[in-house]
């Protein structure tokens, strides 16, 4: 009985865990998405890892350094981001991949997109708390 | 012990320290080339196996037990899902190309790899498509083998 008790306890404990820990990753989703909105670059060189790799829809790829300058320089401008169907598939409590629907509008090199995506984030949890390593989208 | 050996001794193990710590980096940094070069391997496996052999054994061995598949027009897929469609696609691929392999570890179990495909493929109405693919994908280390935990691709058309 004693026995059974321990196991309950423990995956109670797990759960409980894998919440809290997807509470903080979405958490640091939502502050990537509003500082791509907001031009924050503070907030997005917290969020984003060094060495990230951020595809697009038309297979070009940003750096962190690509980021932070077409956001700067007005190349490519955000106005809505929004996330549906998310999906956390985490093997361990240090980084985790997520799937999600987004619509996103903006424009680049002032002409307007307005498009539909499948993205594909991989993210990983450093002392700064959680960062972005990997993001590739395209087209639904 | 004498005062004059002192320094001399302090040398030989500033020396041997240095050396120990030499050899731990070329550890280390031999692990993680060994660790690319298994990864570029297993990439170009995987991309030999999903549009050549699509042989299923192959394919249990390649993806990890959660791993999702996306397909470059935004269909996505379980484990079970792809290697079903994949040994059932009766599409053959002709004139593949791998190119420009990129590796970035996020830690020591994960990378991301990103490559260039193309090919013609060659659907089963006999109609060729020619494909230009970008793909993103992500791979982890479990029992000693790098296995494909996710993937999406993208269309450069």
């Amino acid at each position: 009985m004693k026995f059974f008790f321990t196991i309950a306890w423990f995956f109670t404990g797990l759960v409980a865990v894998a919440q809290v820990d997807s509470i903080s990753l979405k958490d640091a989703m939502s502050n990537l998405d509003k500082a791509l909105l907001n031009k924050d670059q503070r907030t997005l060189q917290r969020v984003m890892h060094k060495e990230v790799s951020y595809g697009h829809s038309n297979g070009w790829v940003q750096t962190k350094q690509d980021i932070l300058n077409d956001l700067q320089t007005g190349k490519l401008v955000y106005n809505k981001i929004e996330n549906s169907n998310v999906m956390i598939v985490a093997l361990n409590k240090k980084w985790a991949t997520v799937r999600t629907n987004t619509n996103a509008e903006g424009s680049i090199s002032g002409t307007a997109f307005q498009l539909k995506l499948h993205v594909l984030q991989v993210w990983i949890k450093t002392k700064m708390g959680w960062q972005l390593m990997a993001r590739q989208s395209t087209k639904i | 012990m004498n005062a004059g050996n002192m320094p001399q001794k302090i040398i030989k193990m500033k020396k041997y320290f240095l050396i120990t710590v030499l050899l731990l980096i070329a550890f280390a940094v031999n692990a993680q080339s060994k660790d690319e070069q298994e990864l570029i391997k297993r990439t170009y496996l995987l991309s030999h196996t999903v549009f050549g052999t699509k042989d299923s054994l192959m394919l249990e061995d390649l993806f990890a037990k959660t791993a999702t598949y996306g397909h470059s027009h935004g269909n996505l897929q379980t484990r079970a899902e792809a290697i079903n469609g994949i040994i059932h696609n009766q599409s053959t691929y002709a004139d593949t190309a791998v190119s420009d392999i990129t590796v970035i570890f996020a830690d020591d179990d994960v990378a991301i790899v990103r490559h260039l495909f193309k090919a013609n493929e060659i659907r089963k109405d006999g109609k060729t498509v020619p494909l230009n693919f970008s793909m993103m994908l992500v791979w982890v280390k479990e029992k000693k083998k790098w296995k494909l935990f996710g993937r999406q691709a993208v269309s450069l058309q």
